[in-house]
């Protein structure tokens, strides 16, 4: 007869214990519950709330459960729905623009031109000043007396009588030239370092081969730095969405409604009117657009590029 | 060191912290009685309470640590702080429009206990009733005591209207003639300048909805059927009613007749674009009285307008009662705070007549916004602010909860409000339509919040229940 004995030792433990002791788990502990702390229970409060009435306007804690009510409400919302067309309006505009302006830049700042080092070291100022001080700045840079509407009567073109943040057709369009002012440099950075990855030999390679420059940008260079323009890309992105502080310091979402990006409409309704089941329930519907659109674009860049890596 | 003493002294570690989060968490503030911590705004009463602290720790011992917010700000600080139950702020001065909130949520105490034991020493007769009822008082009782009380005035250029042949406003004018006057002196040049006929401060929610809602109040339109000065309230709204469209109408034609940025104009902006020296009439919270002289919110430099501008009461509505709005700060104490009789010296020394007169006298000063009527009669207070007479009038006649009813749900209301406002000014929408969105929309808060049909006690929250609380904290029979 055969007697099997637990493979245990002296101390008792088992080896799938022993296995996790010695693996890097225990050393990831602390940050794990630091994130579940400080990530996962915001949003899990928030989606509770979001089922439930709770407006500190008529009292201090939750009364009633509500089911799905504010999520239906956010559909007939029109200051909600409006938002959401305005915000991926501003998300798509300035993610492009960084993207091209960001890659520009990072060409000439891979030149060996006079003086690329010293703008290699101050393009990196714009994303290091605070977005509210960014802000402020283009606030007066806009302002009716300001340099902005000088600059364009110069060139022939009449600025608006309210001024660019006062008028309806040009206050987003004045907050958009502030966001891409201040993170083309974080694209270029980027792009610069990827730039500066791409190997010599494929490059000669290409030029033996008689591709002209252009071609070799789109054919040889921008495939060997797809993952790292789908990073920018998802950064930049979801930056955008929740683009807050340089509307709030410059137009507070005016005039009228004109620049009210869904971060605004969720800071006035949680923080301003104090709804904050209803706020809760905006956050999570923002968040799950987001994630699908970030899954989507994801699952078609993989598709283009045969998996990212 | 081995692993497993490693990772019990990162157990540990992390358990300190944890636990020390929660205690700290549980309470941020200062325990000691002679520190106390005090919330407000960065209006002109502020600066001059600032600088009369020393005095007060002399007097006292007590420390004040004094921080100036912004409107929004002071308004989530606070909320943030009462949600979670921490003592981190003892005095706090809520917007008028906050008290029902805070008070209904037990947020503040009730002052009428400490009113009564030291009335010799508060006077609590001496205050303007109005002020109190728009400011202090809330079911009855009262919450804070007011350190600033404003109502609305009409500021206007002598000299333009010299210039232009145009009768100064007397204390009977309509809103019609105001109208007039503002078309009369757009686009018209004046010393070289061409000036714009009025002002108006159309950003929004808040600054909006404060310069409009004094236009439609005068013009008469209400927010609800019944609230607050009958005896059976129905919080139905009436926002849509013929007197806010044609008041809403008046209004769009003032914006028209301003300097076009003024969309996106603050309260301050709108002071500043009159001190400015190119708009010929405006109106506006009483501190603009004296902000209008400097060149920037609260600045050293002098205006071009001082000596060239005069203060008329607002203009009224035939056939309807003047509603003047009443705005301003008062201090009330938190309810968390564990030091409430240092808090409570603290509000009895600022909104004193003793210290509101020596605040008003401090050289540069900007502050004469009293709600103390005493000092509307001191002779060297007087001198040395003018138009204090129409400022009084505008508080005698104020009705702060009438222009802007306090229903818990203000806020709320305030936000689309406000917003659809300014929408109209941008061209968005039409006053008609503009109104009838906000009609829906605060119905749909009303039956959402449970103000339709209101369930609770009802009465009639009058200036004149005020005048009788008042005579009772001072010990008279009522």
């Amino acid at each position: 007869m055969t007697v099997s004995t637990p493979r245990t030792r002296a101390n008792g433990r088992s080896p799938a214990r022993r296995g996790f002791l010695r693996g890097p788990a225990p050393w990831l502990l602390p940050s794990m519950a630091v994130l579940i702390l400080l990530s996962l229970y915001p949003q899990l409060q928030a989606l509770l709330n979001s089922v439930r009435l709770y407006n500190l306007s008529i009292a201090p804690d939750p009364l009633r459960f509500v089911g799905l009510r504010n999520f239906a409400y956010a559909f007939t919302d029109e200051q909600f729905v409006g938002a959401i067309g305005r915000t991926m309006l501003f998300a798509v505009v300035t993610t492009a623009a960084e993207l091209v302006l960001g890659f520009g830049v990072a060409v000439l700042l891979n030149k060996k031109l006079r003086g690329v080092r010293l703008a290699r070291s101050l393009i990196i100022l714009p994303t290091a000043i605070a977005p509210a001080v960014a802000g402020l700045a283009f606030r007066y840079f806009y302002q009716t007396d300001g340099i902005a509407p000088a600059l364009l009567s110069a060139i022939g073109v009449t600025p608006p009588e309210a001024g660019i943040l006062g008028d309806t057709h040009t206050a987003l369009v004045g907050i958009m030239v502030t966001e891409v002012w201040q993170w083309t440099p974080f694209a270029a950075l980027i792009f610069l370092a990827a730039l500066q990855g791409v190997p010599h030999d494929v490059l000669e390679a290409a030029a033996i081969d008689g591709a002209s420059r252009l071609r070799t940008t789109w054919s040889v260079v921008l495939p060997l730095m797809r993952s790292v323009i789908v990073t920018v890309v998802l950064l930049r992105f979801i930056a955008t969405v929740n683009v807050f502080d340089i509307v709030y310091v410059q137009t507070q979402g005016g005039p009228g409604d004109a620049t009210t990006t869904l971060g605004l409409n969720i800071f006035y309704t949680g923080l301003t009117y104090y709804n904050i089941g209803y706020a809760s329930a905006l956050t999570w519907l923002v968040t799950l657009f987001v994630a699908l659109l970030i899954n989507v674009y994801l699952l078609t860049a993989g598709r283009r590029s045969g998996g990212l890596s | 060191m081995r692993r497993r003493t490693v990772l019990r002294a990162a157990a540990a570690g992390l358990a300190t912290a944890g636990t020390a989060t929660t205690v700290s968490g549980c309470g941020s503030g200062n325990t000691d009685p002679k520190q106390i911590s005090v919330l407000t705004v960065q209006d002109p009463f502020f600066f001059a309470v600032q600088r009369l602290l020393p005095e007060f720790h002399r007097q006292t011992g007590i420390t004040v640590r004094l921080e100036g917010l912004d409107y929004d700000t002071l308004n989530a600080r606070s909320t943030n702080a009462f949600l979670t139950k921490q003592n981190s702020i003892d005095v706090v001065s809520p917007d008028s429009m906050w008290l029902s909130r805070w008070a209904n949520s037990g947020w503040l105490l009730s002052l009428d206990e400490l009113i009564a034991r030291d009335r010799d020493e508060v006077a609590p007769d001496d205050f303007i009733p109005s002020t109190i009822h728009s400011l202090s008082e809330w079911g009855g009782h009262v919450y804070t005591l007011p350190a600033a009380a404003y109502s609305q005035v009409a500021l206007y250029r002598t000299d333009v209207f010299d210039r232009l042949g145009l009768d100064p406003p007397d204390g009977s004018w309509t809103w019609d003639e105001y109208l007039d006057r503002v078309r009369a002196i757009d686009g018209r040049r004046v010393a070289g300048q061409t000036m714009h006929g009025t002002v108006v401060a159309g950003s929004g929610p808040q600054p909006v909805l404060h310069m409009y809602s004094q236009l439609a109040a005068s013009n008469g339109a209400r927010w609800f059927r019944s609230f607050p000065g009958s005896r059976h309230w129905d919080f139905t709204p009436t926002l849509d009613s013929p007197e806010n469209r044609t008041a809403l109408r008046m209004f769009d034609q003032l914006y028209r007749n301003s300097p076009a940025s003024a969309i996106n104009y603050v309260w301050f902006d709108a002071g500043t674009a009159f001190s400015s020296g190119t708009v010929g009439l405006f109106y506006w919270w009483t501190p603009y009285i004296r902000l209008v002289t400097r060149t920037t919110y609260m600045g050293k430099g002098r205006s071009p307008v001082v000596g060239r501008y005069g203060v008329a009461p607002l203009p009224m509505r035939p056939g309807y009662p003047q509603k003047t709005s009443i705005g301003g700060y008062a201090f009330g104490i938190s309810r968390y705070s564990a030091k409430r009789e240092s808090c409570w010296r603290f509000i009895k020394w600022v909104t004193s007549a003793a210290t509101q007169r020596k605040m008003a006298l401090l050289p540069d000063s900007l502050f004469a916004d009293f709600a103390r009527a005493s000092l509307y009669d001191d002779e060297q207070v007087t001198h040395l602010y003018p138009f204090l007479d129409v400022q009084l009038r505008g508080l005698r006649d104020g009705d702060g909860k009438a222009v802007r009813p306090p229903s818990m749900n203000y806020t709320t209301i305030e936000g689309y409000y406000g917003r659809r406002l300014n929408r109209v000014l941008a061209g968005q929408d039409t006053p008609d339509s503009a109104l009838a969105a906000v009609q829906r929309q605060a119905t749909d808060t009303m039956g959402i919040d449970g103000f339709l049909p209101w369930p609770r006690a009802s009465y009639p929250d009058t200036v004149e229940r005020t005048r009788h609380l008042l005579r009772r904290l001072s010990g008279h029979p009522s």
